[in-house]
């Protein structure tokens, strides 16, 4: 929690000392945006939400986040989500469920600014995320908690719309800290609870798909 | 009545003719007066009539004028024996220069100063209202409006046909009730009817057909080539018996033969062509004719403007309106043929019937310099004539920079002699040499200045021959000389000038609606691009000095204040028509008054022409195929697709109401695929770097 509360102290300073330009940046002024993502990524043959393990089957998750216009042509924001699903779990070879609550800080490039009237917080974008997740399953003693962060670069755009809504769609590739670890070339190495979970959770993070909605509200 | 009584009536009569003599001579423009109607509260402001809301806000419509109760009058006349139908009926005038009168369901008559120009007498405008009351009283608009909606005839080709046989139906309906409801019994002259069908005939041509004589242009210092002149004009061809079958009205000479027959059966006594007095008329008339003038003047027409003018001065060669409306119209023509060309403005010779052909293909004809050197020689001596008129000096200053400008008054390029002088016959003056008194370089520099004279070269064409009585002029010399001077100056002056936005030269702005326009099946129509709520937000945001004016507020203005709105309406009109030219607009005389009741010097105007098309792929099988392979990984590049490229020119202009000058005229053309906040964001910065700000003291 300390972490996010440090963005939240960053994204302040940036606010103040961005101020003063206020009435050039953002959009006609406008410079503080409200999200909501959702965020969609395939299973890869891992258990569902519902256990389901299909080909097609998806993982998703909604996401509030708040986002501010710090350039012409840059925005930052903090994002937080929760991911509810499952992983296939060492005992009984039964699917445990697992929880991901994430907090992430990210910055927004627009990458079209050299057409001087597209600027923040409109048109395509490439994003940079920084996720520290934590992990929540139920185990024979209690809950098991574990915590991981992630790197996301995302590449989307973003369509203004009515001067106040915002409807964005992005796509999205990562990597934890705790990688993947596979026991494919391995037959003597059985993956541990915990390693599934990372495992799971990497399969999670590795790609997104993401439509939102947003408001720009002053 | 004893004698001085009667010198009191005889004072009252020659003062009241010099008034009237003053006021014809001194137009303007027909302005509206008495109390704002209830009509333009109630059309301004909801769109119960489209149309009628477009004419109620464009400032073209006039009420309460001379003009308007002269109709009142003729209307009164017609309705005698129908009150209550009189009592709902409205009489507006519609300053355009289109030859029509329009009736709306909604009890309204309007009538355009194109068609009032080109009446004879006042039965035949007794006759056009006649016509149009019937299609009023018998319900034609609101037919033509069922026709329209149900379009359930089984093909195009039928809707159309039914429309238009339906159209022709009620125009022969109008003629016959209107002749026997109203007309007939109205009182005047029945014979006035052959004169409305002739009017309809020959609408297009303008007041008079008067040689265009080369005396007129020539002088007898230069002389234009005869290859300058047509031989002969085209004849004036209209017909009146032509195939109607894809018009709204029939042709005339069936129009002509069915009422000729009503007046050969009708008992009624013959009637007189005036109820009124010819003078009351005739000054209407001219009314109306320097309205359409001024109307031509505005949409850029300078060949009609120019054409009916000098037809005007033949019978009134003082007249201060018509001289000025020459002027410009020359100023006009040679603006344009110097950067844009004469075809918007002129359109082609061969187009033309009359003795207008001769003027249009001398102006086709002659260059840009000797068009300006034309046009410099008229201002000049127009000024001369009217020296209390500021505006032939602003001219005749424009184009003196502008030749300067395109170095084309080089003073060794004008001869001092006429054309066609034999240059052996010409007698150097030698400079004496001085022996007594020793002369300094300064002083023989001046000398050498003052006494040299050109002979012309073989070299030397028309123009060169245009201002040869001029050079002898030293007010139009030293105006040259100082002009070139203070060019320099300028020059100097505009390298160090910084991009900021002077406030002082504009300390307050009327923001004018923004106008919007999409490209769609080749015609531009109008686009909600939310520029205005852009705009409103932008003023609010960058507290900018300045006047938003809403049309909604017509409808709380008094009269003096919608005359006003009409003139900077007028003012944008013009704008609209100048493809961005830097020129004195006409509508830039006489403009002070509505500044100062608006609370602006200068004025913003935001254009947007959007134009759209499809992105790298437009046919629908690869659109569809990739939208299924993108699928899952970017669900939203089927939305990319299908959504068209638009792209966009949009224009930023702030212009000083009184000098025309334009202090901002800024552009960008933005494409993307929902480039609208692009656009809007155009708009915001240009507020912010382009805009008088309230409480600003810079």
């Amino acid at each position: 929690m300390k972490f996010f509360h440090k963005s939240i102290l960053f994204i302040a300073i940036l606010f103040i000392a961005g101020y003063s330009q206020a009435q050039n940046l953002g959009y006609m002024g406008k410079r503080f945006l409200l999200n909501l993502e959702t965020r969609v990524s395939p299973t890869l043959l891992f258990p569902n939400y519902y256990g389901s393990n299909y080909f097609l089957s998806l993982d998703a998750s909604i996401s509030p986040g708040i986002e501010f216009v710090v350039f012409n042509s840059g925005t930052i924001g903090v994002n937080y989500s929760l991911v509810k699903t499952q992983f296939e779990s060492n005992y009984w070879s039964r699917n445990y469920p697992l929880e991901i609550t994430s907090y992430s800080f990210f910055y927004k490039q627009y990458f079209r600014t050299k057409d001087e009237y597209y600027q923040a917080p409109f048109g395509p974008y490439g994003l940079v995320r920084f996720d520290y997740m934590f992990l929540k399953t139920p185990g024979f003693m209690g809950f098991v908690d574990d915590e991981m962060w992630g790197v996301k670069l995302e590449f989307g755009y973003d369509y203004l719309v009515w001067d106040r809504v915002r409807l964005s769609w992005g796509i999205s590739v990562g990597l934890t800290n705790k990688m993947y670890k596979s026991e494919f070339f391995d037959d003597f190495y059985n993956l541990t609870n915990d390693t599934k979970i990372t495992n799971r959770t990497f399969v999670n993070y590795v790609y997104n798909n993401k439509l939102a909605i947003s408001i720009l509200l002053f | 009545m004893n004698k001085k009584q009667l010198f009191l009536f005889l004072l009252v009569l020659i003062w009241s003719l010099g008034q009237a003599q003053v006021s014809q001579n001194y137009f303007k423009t027909i302005e509206s007066q008495g109390k704002i109607p209830k009509d333009i509260g109630i059309y301004a402001k909801y769109k119960k009539n489209p149309f009628l809301q477009k004419i109620f806000t464009s400032g073209l419509l006039v009420y309460g004028s001379e003009v308007n109760e002269y109709i009142d009058k003729v209307a009164d006349q017609v309705m005698k024996d129908q009150p209550e139908l009189r009592k709902k009926m409205r009489f507006y005038v519609l300053k355009s220069p289109v030859v029509n009168a329009y009736a709306f369901s909604e009890h309204i008559i309007i009538i355009t100063t194109g068609l009032i120009a080109q009446l004879e007498n006042e039965s035949e405008l007794a006759f056009i209202i006649s016509h149009e009351l019937v299609h009023i009283t018998n319900k034609h608009i609101e037919k033509q409006q069922k026709i329209k909606r149900n379009k359930n005839q089984g093909s195009v080709k039928k809707d159309y046909l039914s429309y238009h046989n339906r159209s022709r139906e009620h125009e022969y309906e109008a003629d016959s009730e209107g002749f026997k409801k109203f007309f007939e019994k109205s009182g005047y002259s029945l014979d006035a009817v052959n004169g409305v069908f002739d009017l309809l005939q020959y609408s297009y041509l303008p007041y008079d057909e008067i040689k265009f004589t080369r005396d007129f242009v020539e002088t007898d210092y230069y002389q234009f080539p005869n290859s300058y002149f047509l031989t002969n004009v085209t004849r004036i061809r209209s017909r009146e018996d032509y195939i109607d079958t894809l018009s709204t009205h029939p042709n005339i000479l069936r129009r002509r033969t069915i009422l000729n027959n009503l007046v050969s059966k009708s008992d009624a006594p013959s009637g007189s062509l005036f109820i009124q007095t010819e003078e009351q008329f005739q000054k209407i008339i001219n009314m109306a004719r320097y309205e359409t003038i001024n109307t031509f003047l505005t949409n850029h027409d300078y060949g009609n403007s120019m054409y009916n003018s000098y037809v005007l001065l033949q019978n009134d060669p003082d007249n201060p309106f018509l001289n000025r409306a020459l002027i410009a119209s020359m100023y006009g023509l040679s603006k344009h043929k110097y950067e844009l060309g004469l075809t918007r403005v002129l359109g082609s010779y061969k187009e033309v019937e009359g003795e207008k052909q001769q003027l249009y293909y001398f102006l086709s004809t002659l260059s840009r310099d000797e068009l300006y050197l034309l046009t410099l020689r008229f201002a000049y001596q127009a000024w001369k004539k009217f020296p209390d008129n500021p505006y032939y000096e602003k001219v005749c200053v424009d184009l003196i920079s502008d030749l300067h400008k395109k170095k084309k008054l080089i003073y060794t390029d004008y001869s001092d002699y006429p054309m066609g002088i034999n240059v052996d016959t010409i007698q150097v003056v030698q400079n004496s040499v001085d022996t007594v008194v020793r002369k300094g370089r300064f002083d023989k520099i001046k000398t050498q200045r003052n006494n040299s004279k050109v002979i012309p070269t073989e070299k030397f064409k028309v123009a060169n021959y245009m201002l040869v009585e001029l050079r002898k002029d030293s007010v139009f010399m030293d105006l040259v000389e100082k002009k070139k001077d203070a060019m320099e100056d300028e020059e100097t002056l505009n390298q160090i000038k910084s991009n900021e936005f002077d406030q002082k030269i504009c300390p307050s702005m009327i923001l004018w609606e923004p106008k919007t326009y999409k490209l769609k099946n080749e015609y531009w129509v109008k686009d909600n691009k939310g520029i205005e709520s852009a705009m409103k937000v932008s003023v609010r945001n960058h507290d900018v000095d300045g006047i938003y004016f809403d049309k909604v507020d017509l409808t709380k203005m008094t009269t003096e204040l919608y005359n006003h709105y009409a003139k900077i309406q007028a003012f944008y009109d013009e704008y609209s028509n100048s493809d961005n030219l830097e020129m004195i607009y006409y509508q830039s005389l006489d403009i002070e008054d509505a500044c100062t009741a608006f609370g602006g010097s200068c004025i913003n105007f935001i254009s947007c022409y959007s134009e759209t098309e499809y992105g790298f792929i437009s046919d629908a099988f690869s659109k569809v195929s990739i939208s299924i392979m993108s699928g899952f990984f970017a669900p939203t590049i089927p939305i990319q697709l299908f959504i068209k490229e638009e792209s966009s020119q949009v224009n930023y202009v702030v212009i000083n109401l009184v000098t025309g000058e334009k202090i901002v005229n800024e552009g960008a053309i933005i494409t993307g695929r929902n480039n609208t906040p692009a656009v809007k964001n155009f708009v915001y910065k240009m507020y912010y770097k382009h805009a008088p700000k309230k409480g600003d003291k810079r």
